[in-house]
């Protein structure tokens, strides 16, 4: 039987119309090609240029809309109550905090909280700090709490299955981990950590990396031809 | 007590409800946590605001026609406009003009970094590390890179049974370049840990030991 | 919800009419009766009690189960169904206005043309022609050919399930009013076509409701003793057949619209036969006792009894119904005059809707009889341009009006049965009353109404023994003609006037009926009746908890009260009768001219009418005699259609069936539909509507299990099968692993190997900090830098004084911790230098970071010390440039790179303003010199140096540039993309320093602390390190020591209990 016809979508087309179109200019302006006049280079590079300086304020706008979607989000946990409210309280004050000590602080009228400050320091010294004291603190903790984590989760690796590629994990983590420390007696896993790291994992990484490559070249590929997939949906 | 040794202690206080969590989930954890997410929210939308929203219109929008960039200026904040369509289910059709725009420079700016600064130079980097002076090392590196990249191919034959098999050959790169990836992990799993052996070392040091005594 | 089907679908149709084989889909072609095959005979598609109804008829309809349609003359039949078409006199009316109830007075009787194509039993009766009940006649189809369904007939459409559900394509809820309207749904074109000013504003409908189906039905041609097959309406060019198939191509669903014929309220006066003039002019005249409801004692009509359904022995009489006063033999019909139609049943006020439809010109001759003379004007200006098709076909197929097909008797097999037969009838839902402005539990229902109660499996009732004398009185009754023997087919061959007794009793013993529970000698309730009928009660007014949507929107469960009206006792059944008889008007024009024309036009939303309170104890129910409750209309032959095949399948009598086939019925019966198909939530059809249901696999024994061994399944359908086994064991694991995760807060206690494994580490990570005794690392490798590290510190010299330096903060605070100490490094060197960081960064969190690092950096004053600058401190935007956070990652970068090389607009975007908004104070010629050095960036993540050492390249279409160099300094966690890039980009990438251990080696080597203390701090925090590195190592070795020993002793037991076995 015949495959059911696809349904053309106008405004998919047109999305990957622009789509296309936009990456193709922005492709040539990146890469110039030889044969075509340098004028034609010059302005295909030019607005290249001015179109990735559109995308990273485009990119900025987004993340703005994206915060204010968090908000959003824990501004209904609160409307709707329940346990998880206190949390999306502390987090929106949090936020309203944190907004609130940066612009008093902007606005000079939180001198009196701040440390020393040098002539001409405008920084914003009470909202760094506050930002040093809870999310550097935090965010530094979280990460070293994965630590015991990592630790614990190699210990029982194989626990429930033991099998060659396990033992090489193992082994290699091991390699890498204890070669790291500079022991005496542990000289020759220094320098086998050295060659494991400079050619087999090198080598594991140049393929996994050109494998990465490789699929964002087919992906960018995909999108030129408006073959991607958010183009239909 | 000024501000710093109160950011010292509300530090220390906030790290350990952090840690906390190494006796079980627990309502200072969770505290903490919805904390860090709102004061980073927070600080994200600060930076945004302060660093990329406001500078573009100072330069783009001021001043109106009369500004030559007021026109450029307006593009990003009307993809931002149609952006904003893709909270609402019913609008979301018109953000995807807007993402079509992000992807379609994005992309072309991903395909050229991968081609010049990846698949370019890597490969040549393995033909080079081929090297009379360093022929095992050489080998074992372009052995290895090319059966790691085998590992990923899925390339096969069907049997007459229905099973799709590979010839031997790429079975066995496959098999090779599965080894590769093991020990690329493994690596990368111990390296992992000794960065959260330094950053827990460091929240000791920045967090915790200047409160004792004398720190 | 059946009110959200399409219309005119046969899965709206009840499934007691589907399993009857009335389906919209199964009409034939249309055709003559001339052309009519002698085999696809018309049959009794409404089987009440008989095996037309069951479902089991149309699956196992073998030739053992069809019985010819000659069994029923075991039956005594009254005279009057006795009588064949000959014997009836051809002018003699079908009831004279003496002998009818008041209510039936009220209802013209028209008659009918039988069809005599075989002579065989049930042509002669009033029966309709079920064959060509046209249920699936959509609404404009008989914009014309109901000219006359009228004001009094509205409300009996009302409340049909199908037509509601399938009527309404809005998916409003019907009310009765609308419901009637709906019924009446043929007059919406007419409002358009022609005006009727003559027509009076129909009232709102307080009748009973009556399903159209039923309404047309029982106002089906009557047989014609003259004309066998008059034409049933003025126009002689379409036959009522053709009028009905016509109706069923143009809607496959709408079943109550083929019964045109009802609409003869509506009809002139001027063309009223004498018979139904008789009736209308005399409304008061003497009606036969039996007839009388009011007469105490005297019997009426119970079709419960009748049909062998629910027969209660009702003491009180019961009025006729019309379908049996249409059983009398009609009065002949000139063959141009068309089809008499019989409308007894038209008791229900009309309706506002259905005024307009019935243009005059448009109305057929025998309409315009039955037209008062007020309407008669307009109709004689009639055209035949303005009739309708199917009135043309009816003038000129007044033979093939729609009468009772000689039943012959057609057996199908079950392999005949059409799939769609067998499967469609568990689809309909099970459906709804609808409210009824009478009581339902007095009316008198013939079986094959009975039947269209999907619930009425109750056991028949034993036939009252006085409905004997109100049998007596039949044959009396002119409508009621004696039929002469030689006319009778076969199986009426044997049932003599004389002989007519009351109904032998089954043989077969009825063990369910023992079953009611209800006194059946008093007059039931209605709940009882519908107990008995085992449907809801919606219609009766002791139900207020069903809601009037729901009573209105899908129901079969109809009672007789809805189909005939009210009861000629009760105030509500006069002032219906009035309705019906002072109103035989046309309708005037729609309320609502705006609406859309056309059959499946959108039905107003009218309130329903409240249903009325049942007369209960006023009207009687008489009993009813065994031959009645023994005989069914639906003795006939059951339609089963494929496309243009039509066979019918002979039912047979209750009373007839065997013990086994009674036993199937019951079971049958007992049947319920299936629940509307839930959606699953899991499992691989998740999310998914009308999914068919589990249904649990009955895997019989076999004696022969080779079927099973001769699967062979590939090894690729193995792996299949197995993935789809995983799936599916994952779908299932996930309730459970949900649950426990609910648990989880409840018993969420650290495992002690893993508290254990915390605790080492904790001491070991805090130890170092405590005392000097274990240190048991050596300096990080400061005896000599390594090649990175020389790199590193060459590029660093090689930064002149006041350059600025591009400075990539690719960490947040999660990095803090590690890149921290590297970033030191790296700016202190810078500022010893005399450089200019320009600091940049694609994670806002480490745009933020940095500024506060700086901020603490450049007020450090041992910091400021080690610099040389005391009382100096690094004021931003002189000394440092912490500039706007970089957005889009890769894009970002590749921006800050294109300022770089191309200045302008470019670099007034991204190196104008800093973090804070306020300006750099960084030159174009800052910017250009930013070339110049080499970027330091420091990635917390190899996405991170993926990102700078892709895109930190000079724009291809300069020529003769300088490529940018990157020093860099990573995380741990991204030690290998670091060395890997710098391998394959020496000429670009400078380093890598990674973590502490390069911050160590570059503190120590060109930064030593000047505090003993800084220097201890510093050597403590190694000792930290790579003690926790080490016993991290031996935990997780430790780990796998344990894990071996663990599997190699589970191999070792496996090995053993194999070896064992």
């Amino acid at each position: 039987m015949r495959a059911p016809r696809r349904r053309v979508n106008i405004a998919a087309v047109i999305l990957a119309a622009l789509a296309t179109s936009l990456a193709l200019i922005t492709l040539l302006g990146l890469a110039p090609v030889p044969a075509l006049p340098e004028s034609i280079n010059g302005i295909l590079s030019q607005f290249s240029t001015l179109l990735i300086r559109l995308v990273t304020v485009v990119g900025g706008i987004a993340v703005i809309i994206g915060v204010l979607n968090l908000f959003a989000v824990h501004i209904g946990k609160l409307q709707k109550g329940g346990s998880s409210a206190l949390y999306s309280f502390v987090t929106v004050l949090a936020a309203v905090l944190v907004v609130v000590v940066h612009l008093a602080d902007r606005a000079g009228l939180l001198k009196a909280l701040e440390p020393g400050r040098a002539t001409g320091d405008t920084s914003p010294l009470v909202s760094l700090t506050l930002m040093d004291a809870v999310q550097v603190a935090i965010e530094s903790a979280l990460a070293g709490l994965l630590l015991f984590f990592l630790v614990y989760a190699a210990y029982r690796l194989m626990r429930r299955r033991v099998t060659g590629w396990n033992i090489l994990f193992i082994m290699t983590l091991l390699i890498v981990l204890v070669g790291y420390i500079p022991l005496s007696t542990l000289g020759f896993l220094t320098t086998i950590r050295d060659w494991v790291l400079r050619v087999p994992v090198s080598a594991g990484t140049r393929g996994i990396l050109i494998g990465v490559a490789l699929g964002t070249l087919t992906v960018g590929v995909r999108l030129l031809l408006g073959q991607d997939r958010s183009f239909r949906e | 007590m000024n501000l710093q040794n109160v950011s010292l202690v509300a530090a220390a206080i906030l790290t350990v409800m952090v840690f906390s969590y190494l006796l079980g989930d627990n309502f200072l954890y969770r505290l903490a946590i919805h904390l860090f997410v709102g004061a980073a929210a927070g600080y994200i939308l600060i930076v945004s605001v302060e660093s990329v929203l406001i500078p573009w219109m100072q330069l783009t929008l001021i001043g109106g026609f009369s500004n030559p960039n007021f026109v450029i200026g307006m593009v990003p904040i009307l993809i931002g406009v149609l952006l904003l369509f893709k909270v609402s289910p019913r609008l979301s059709r018109f953000g995807n003009l807007g993402v079509a725009f992000v992807l379609g420079v994005g992309g072309a700016v991903a395909i050229w970094g991968a081609v010049a600064g990846t698949l370019l130079p890597l490969a040549d980097g393995v033909a080079r590390a081929f090297t009379p002076a360093n022929v095992v090392d050489g080998f074992v590196l372009l052995v290895g890179t090319i059966c790691t990249l085998v590992y990923f191919t899925y390339l096969g034959v069907r049997r007459p049974s229905g099973e799709v098999a590979q010839p031997l050959p790429v079975k066995f790169a496959a098999l090779v370049g599965q080894g590769f990836i093991v020990v690329t992990l493994g690596a990368t799993y111990a390296l992992v840990i000794l960065s959260a052996l330094t950053i827990f070392t460091g929240v000791i040091v920045n967090r915790l030991l200047p409160l004792r005594p004398g720190g | 919800m059946a009110d959200k089907r399409p219309l005119f679908d046969d899965e709206d149709l009840p499934e007691w009419l589907k399993k009857a084989g009335i389906t919209f889909a199964g009409k034939p072609a249309p055709e003559t009766d001339s052309a009519r095959p002698e085999a696809p005979r018309s049959v009794l598609p409404v089987s009440s009690g008989g095996t037309g109804a069951l479902p089991w008829v149309n699956e196992t309809s073998t030739p053992e189960v069809s019985i010819p349609s000659g069994a029923a003359d075991q039956f005594d039949f009254p005279d009057w169904m006795n009588a064949p078409e000959a014997a009836a006199p051809p002018s003699e009316p079908i009831a004279s206005a003496d002998e009818l109830p008041p209510w039936m007075r009220e209802s013209p009787v028209s008659p009918t043309a039988p069809t005599s194509t075989s002579g065989v039993d049930f042509d002669d009766l009033p029966m309709p022609d079920f064959d060509n009940l046209d249920w699936s006649a959509p609404a404009d189809s008989n914009t014309a050919s109901a000219p006359s369904m009228g004001s009094t007939t509205s409300g009996m459409t009302a409340g049909l399930p199908w037509r509601q559900g399938a009527s309404d394509p809005a998916d409003e809820p019907l009310g009765a009013a609308e419901s009637a309207d709906d019924g009446l749904s043929w007059f919406a074109d007419q409002k358009d076509e022609a005006a009727a000013p003559t027509f009076e504003p129909p009232p709102e409908p307080e009748a009973p409701q009556v399903p159209r189906g039923l309404k047309n039905l029982l106002n089906k041609p009557l047989p014609t003793p003259e004309a066998p097959r008059p034409p049933a309406a003025s126009d002689p060019n379409l036959t009522f057949e053709q009028w009905e198939q016509r109706e069923s191509q143009k809607a496959a669903g709408e079943t109550a619209d083929s019964f045109a014929a009802l609409n003869v309220m509506d009809a002139p006066a001027a063309s009223e036969p004498d018979w139904l003039s008789a009736v209308t002019e005399t409304p008061n005249q003497p009606v036969p006792d039996w007839l009388n409801a009011d007469a105490p004692g005297t019997p009426a009509l119970d079709f419960d009894a009748m049909f062998g359904e629910n027969a209660p022995p009702l003491p009180d009489a019961e009025p006729l119904p019309d379908w049996l006063n249409a059983a009398a033999p009609p009065k002949p019909q000139p063959p141009s005059s068309g089809t008499r139609v019989l409308s007894d049943l038209d008791l229900i006020p009309d309706r506002s809707e259905t005024s307009d439809s019935a243009a005059p010109a448009e109305i057929p001759d025998w309409l315009q009889q039955m037209t008062p003379a007020a309407s008669s004007a307009p109709i004689e200006t009639a055209t035949t341009a303005n009739v309708d098709d199917w009135l043309r076909d009816f003038t000129s197929e007044a033979p093939t009006a729609p009468v009772s097909e000689p039943s012959t008797p057609a057996t199908v097999a079950s392999g005949e049965v059409p799939d769609w037969l067998r499967d469609m009838s568990p689809s309909v839902p099970p459906s709804t009353p609808i409210p009824s402005a009478a009581a339902p539990d007095q009316l008198d229902i013939p079986d094959w109404m009975r039947d269209m109660a999907p619930a009425a499996s109750t056991p028949i009732a034993e036939p009252p023994q006085a409905l004997d004398d109100w049998f007596s009185d039949l044959p009396q009754t002119p409508e009621a003609p004696a039929a002469e023997p030689g006319a009778l087919p076969d199986w009426l061959s044997g049932v003599q006037p004389g002989t007519l007794s009351p109904a032998p009793k089954p043989a077969a013993p009825q063990p369910s009926r023992a079953n009611l529970d209800i006194d059946l000698s008093r007059p039931l309730a209605s709940s009882e009746i519908d107990a008995l009928m085992n449907m809801p009660i919606s219609a009766s007014p002791a139900a207020p908890e069903k809601k009037p949507v729901d009573s209105s929107s899908t129901s079969l469960d109809f009672d007789l009260d809805e189909l005939l009206g009210p009861l000629p006792t009760t105030p509500a059944a006069e002032s219906t009768s009035d309705t019906s008889l002072s109103r035989p008007t046309f309708p005037t024009a729609r309320p609502t001219p705006t609406e859309p024309s056309g059959p499946l036009r959108k039905i107003p939303t009218a309130p329903k009418p409240a249903p009325v309170a049942p007369p209960s104890g006023a009207i009687s129910t008489p009993d009813l005699p065994d031959f009645v409750a023994d005989l069914r209309p639906t003795d006939a032959p059951v339609p089963l259609s494929v496309g243009p095949i039509r066979v019918g399948v002979q039912e047979v009598p209750l009373a007839q069936l065997t013990d086994q086939l009674r036993q199937l019925r019951e079971r049958a019966r007992e049947f319920k539909p299936p629940e509307p198909t839930q959606v699953s939530t899991t499992g691989p059809l998740a999310e998914i509507k009308d999914t068919l249901a589990v249904e649990p696999i009955i895997v019989q024994s076999s004696s022969q299990p080779a079927t099973v061994a001769t699967v062979i399944a590939g090894d690729l359908q193995a792996r299949r099968v197995k993935i789809i086994q995983n799936l599916l064991e994952l779908e299932d694991d996930q309730p459970a692993a949900e649950t426990t995760k609910a648990k989880a807060p409840a018993s969420a206690r650290p495992k002690l190997d893993r508290l254990l494994i915390t605790i080492v580490l904790l001491l070991a990570l805090i130890a170092p900090f405590l005392t000097d005794a274990i240190n048991l690392m050596g300096a990080p490798g400061t005896s000599s830098p390594t090649a990175a590290q020389a790199a590193v510190f060459a590029a660093m010299d090689g930064i002149p004084a006041g350059q600025p330096v591009l400075v990539a903060f690719e960490y947040g605070p999660t990095g803090s911790g590690e890149l921290d100490d590297l970033s030191r490094v790296l700016l202190r060197d810078l500022f010893k230098k005399g450089a200019k960081p320009v600091i940049v960064s694609t994670n806002p969190s480490g745009a933020m970071h940095a500024e506060g690092l700086l901020s603490t950096f450049g007020r450090s004053s041992d910091e400021l010390t080690a610099l040389n600058r005391v009382d100096k401190p690094l004021l931003p935007r002189t000394d440092y440039v912490v500039l706007r956070y970089l957005p889009a990652g890769a894009a970002g970068v590749r921006s800050v790179v294109n300022a770089m090389y191309f200045g302008g607009f470019e670099a007034q975007s991204s190196f104008l303003t800093d973090i804070e908004g306020q300006a750099s104070g960084l030159s174009d010629t800052d910017v250009k010199r930013l070339q110049g050095a080499p970027a330091v960036v420091l990635a917390e993540t190899a996405d991170d140096v993926r990102n700078w050492a892709e895109q930190f390249r000079a724009p291809a279409s300069l020529s003769g540039i300088t490529p940018p160099k990157i020093i860099l300094a990573a995380a741990a966690a991204a030690d290998a993309t670091a060395h890997t890039y710098s391998a394959s980009l020496p000429a670009v990438i400078i380093g890598p320093l990674v973590g502490l251990r390069d911050a160590t080696v570059y503190r120590t080597l060109r930064q030593p602390p000047a505090k003993a203390a800084d220097a201890k701090a510093l050597d403590q925090r190694w000792q930290s390190t790579g003690l926790g590195a080490l016993v991290a190592g031996l935990i997780i070795f430790l780990g796998m020591i344990l894990n071996l020993i663990r599997a190699l002793r589970r191999r070792g037991s496996g090995a053993t209990q194999g070896a064992r076995r």
